[in-house]
This record gives C-alpha cells, sequence and structure tokens, in this order.
C-alpha cells in the first residue's frame, strides 16, 4: 500500500493488498476481494496516525458523507421540513427540529433561497442525505443560517485546502481586510464583510489563488485594494 | 321387468365400495390429509430456501476493510466558519474553544504513541483510538457545563434569601415571630441537609476521577 503514496492515480489502479485489517479506506477507492483499487482520479494520501488512505482530487459533484460541514440552499419548505440543495445528486433534508432551541412553537424563519451552514448526518447510498444545523454536542456552534455576504463556487480540493490548519490565504487577507467566511466542504464558500468591495476583492483573491504563486497573492490583493470604488480606475499619484 | 333387475344389482355394489364422501368429510379423517398436505408445503419451502442462498465461484470470504469519510476520521482544526480582523465575535470564541481542545487531543495522543521517526513507524500504547480520545474531551467538557448550571441554581437561593431579610422589619405580631423561629429553623435544617449533599457529591466525583485515573494508568 505504500508504494503509490503521494502519487497520482488513475481509476483502475491497484493501490495494494490488505495486510492489516485497521486500515480504513476513504472516498475514492474501493475493495474487492483482498484488493484495493482507485476509483477516482488524484493524488492518494496516507494519514499515518488513522491508517486512512483517500485519494484528493479537484471534482465539483459532491458526494455527501458523514460529518461533512456544508453549505446549502434552501429549495422548498415544508410544515416540518425544508429541502436543502447541497450540491450533490439527491436534495437533502433539513428538520425544522434540528435547530438548537428549536420547538413545535418555536421553529425557525427560513425562506426558499436562504443560505444554511448544516453538518452532514445521515449519508447511505441510494437515500436522500440528512442535514443538520446542531455540532455533535447539539448546539449551534457556527451553524444555522448565513445572513447577507456572498457565495462562491470552487472546487472540492480547494474547499479542503481552505478549511485546512496551514492556509495563509485566509490569514493574508484578514491582515488587510476585516470578514467573515464560511468554508463547505461541497465547494462552496461563504462571505461577508463590512463592503461590497471588500467582499468582492476576498473572493477574487480565494478564486485566483489556485493560479497564483504564493508570494504573488499579497500584490493581488494590495492591488486590487487599490482600485478606486466609486472610478474604478486604479489611482494615479 | 330387465331394466328393474340391472337397477338392484348396481345399488348393492356402490354400497360395498370404499368410503362415502359424507363420511371422508368428517373432522377425523381430514386431520391425516392436513397433516401431509403440510409437510408438503414445508417441503416446497426449504427447496426455495436452498435455491436462493447460491455462492458464485471464485467468492472472497475474508474481511473486509471499514470505509469512511476524511471528515469523521481526520477532522478539521477549525469549525469551518472563521472570522478575520475582528469582524465577529462570536466566532473568535468558537475557535478559540475548538483551539483548546484540538491542543488537549494532540497532548493526549502523545502519550497514547511511540513514533520512530528513523523507521516512520508508530506504535501505540493502547487500544484507544482517536476518536475515543475525542469522546472523552468532549463528554468531559460536557460535564464541566453541568457544573455550571449548580452554579446559576445556588445564585438563586442567595437571592431568595435577600428578598426574605427586605420583609422582616414589617411583622410585628407574637404569633408571627413563632411562624418565622420555625421558618429560620427549616432554613437551618436544609443548609444542613444541602451541605452534607454537596460534601457527598464532591467525594463521589474525586472517587470517580481517581478511578478514571487509575484505569488510565493501569492501561
Amino acid at each position: 500500500m505504500d508504494t503509490l503514496k503521494d502519487q497520482f492515480v488513475v481509476p483502475g489502479d491497484v493501490i495494494g493488498k490488505i495486510g492489516d485489517l485497521k486500515v480504513r479506506i476513504g472516498p475514492g477507492l474501493l475493495q474487492t476481494k483482498d484488493t484495493v483499487l482507485a476509483t477516482k482520479a488524484g493524488v492518494l494520501r496516507y494519514s499515518k496516525f488513522h491508517r486512512f488512505y483517500w485519494i484528493e482530487n479537484e471534482q465539483k459533484r459532491y458526494v455527501p458523507q458523514v460529518e461533512d460541514m456544508v453549505i446549502g440552499t434552501i429549495i422548498e419548505k415544508h410544515a416540518e421540513s425544508f429541502k436543502v440543495d447541497i450540491g450533490s445528486s439527491c436534495s437533502a433534508l433539513l428538520s425544522a427540529y434540528s435547530f438548537e432551541g428549536a420547538t413545535k412553537s418555536n421553529k425557525p424563519l427560513l425562506n426558499v433561497g436562504n443560505l444554511i451552514y448544516c453538518r452532514v448526518t445521515v449519508a447511505n447510498r441510494d437515500m436522500e442525505p440528512e442535514v443538520v444545523c446542531l455540532s455533535q454536542k447539539q448546539k449551534a456552534e457556527g451553524f444555522g443560517q448565513l445572513i447577507g455576504g456572498y457565495m462562491l463556487n470552487c472546487s472540492l480540493g480547494l474547499s479542503h485546502y481552505l478549511l485546512s490548519e496551514d492556509c495563509f490565504l485566509l490569514q493574508i487577507l484578514g491582515k488587510h481586510i476585516p470578514y467573515e467566511i464560511a468554508v463547505g466542504v461541497n465547494g462552496r464558500v461563504w462571505i461577508n464583510s463590512g463592503s461590497n468591495h471588500n467582499t468582492i476583492v476576498v473572493s477574487n483573491t480565494i478564486y485566483n489563488s489556485q493560479y497564483i504563486q504564493d508570494d504573488q497573492i499579497e500584490p493581488f490583493i494590495l492591488k486590487s485594494l487599490s482600485i478606486n470604488e466609486t472610478s474604478g480606475l486604479v489611482e494615479q499619484n | 321387468m330387465m331394466n328393474g333387475l340391472d337397477k338392484a344389482t348396481e345399488s348393492p355394489s356402490r354400497t360395498g365400495s370404499g368410503i362415502s364422501e359424507t363420511l371422508s368429510k368428517m373432522k377425523f379423517m381430514q386431520n391425516k390429509k392436513e397433516a401431509a398436505y403440510r409437510e408438503e408445503l414445508q417441503a416446497k419451502l426449504e427447496k426455495s430456501i436452498k435455491d436462493s442462498h447460491w455462492v458464485a465461484k471464485g467468492s472472497f470470504d475474508g474481511e473486509t476493510l471499514n470505509t469512511s469519510s476524511t471528515s469523521e476520521v481526520l477532522g478539521f482544526k477549525s469549525v469551518g466558519r472563521m472570522s478575520f480582523g475582528s469582524f465577529n465575535s462570536n466566532l473568535d470564541k468558537l475557535n478559540k474553544e475548538k483551539s483548546v481542545q484540538n491542543k488537549q487531543i494532540e497532548a493526549q495522543r502523545s502519550k497514547h504513541i511511540q513514533i520512530d521517526e528513523k523507521n516512520n513507524i508508530i506504535t501505540f500504547k493502547d487500544d484507544d483510538n482517536d476518536q475515543q480520545i475525542k469522546d472523552k474531551i468532549l463528554s468531559n467538557n460536557n460535564k464541566n457545563n453541568k457544573n455550571n448550571k449548580k452554579n446559576n441554581s445556588s445564585n438563586n437561593n442567595n437571592n431568595n434569601n435577600t428578598d426574605k431579610k427586605i420583609n422582616e422589619p414589617n411583622v410585628n405580631n407574637s404569633q408571627d415571630k413563632k411562624f418565622k423561629n420555625t421558618i429560620e429553623d427549616a432554613e437551618k435544617f436544609l443548609n444542613q441537609v444541602l451541605k452534607e449533599k454537596g460534601i457527598k457529591k464532591n467525594k463521589r466525583k474525586n472517587e470517580d476521577n481517581g478511578e478514571n485515573l487509575k484505569k488510565k494508568f493501569k492501561k
């Protein structure tokens, strides 16, 4: 299993045979008899501590998995539930009681088109996934409705990068612009800041960071900020 | 006359032959038939079950690996919502709490792990998984929350005491004084009982903590 670690694999590649039953496999890998095959094109990753293999790729179609934090859009409103679009093949189901402090007489006021930051709790094959606006401790902790702001779509790989610990892009943006961000594993990113100009700068920087060298990001931010809000032209000293 | 004779000869032959229909329809005659029919049905059922249990040639009888999602196994360092430049103070608090939890988890990991950097080998001292460690820490946090609730209840008791003090100077009658005495005695008794319960509860908690620590060290 170690030969193909951190290398690019293609669907059908034999990753290896089962030698240790404590090993776990994640998305993109499939077991057929005693061999493990790749079912997605991407880079094979391995976590030493967790003994966990998975494939990292840049796809855009989201496949729901348990404990994912996703951003969804409400598309239908029913008496005690909502239909939420989370970018997967089926729309997800959100109960009206899966909010902190929600009761029969106290339900959240949500309408079609609202954005919601939620967590996937049930994700079986051939079934509709279920989402919840509560953390594992049954508290809000950031989950719930996202008011205002702007949402952009990106690839799953970029969203994983933004959620990682060593993401300095968001920190550099935080130096120059006070803003708030919610990153969903399903490739959706929600940004909110004090003005539309700042929101546009943040979203453009995040989107273009895929194609820019790391040392060129900060000049890009400064150049974007220097554009005058009213005239749309670069200031000339 | 010839015809009449033929009929007479036929009737005794019928009576002489096997069992009549009316007799065979009676209950005691039906039991055997029902038993035979039941056995036939059971045989058919067993056949169908055997036929449905088929195994393809070259099938794999070994164990299968566990599959799980990256979010469930690895998790993320942040809560998923972040604010920069003190834009949203609530999110800052959440992220601080999350970072504290992560530090606790990593501290416990270091206890359970031996890492040989040369050989890139990790050996686990205990069979505890990372998820179990997380669950323990989360349960401890829940206990802390319960303690906070108890503190709130004690504050309410203090408020009640202050209210009673304000009402005292309005009363002047001797009968009311007697009632006062009884009420005060009851309050003292309750305070004693609460203190005793508090002491017991604290002892129990300490004992539980000691047991947990002993278990950990034994492991």
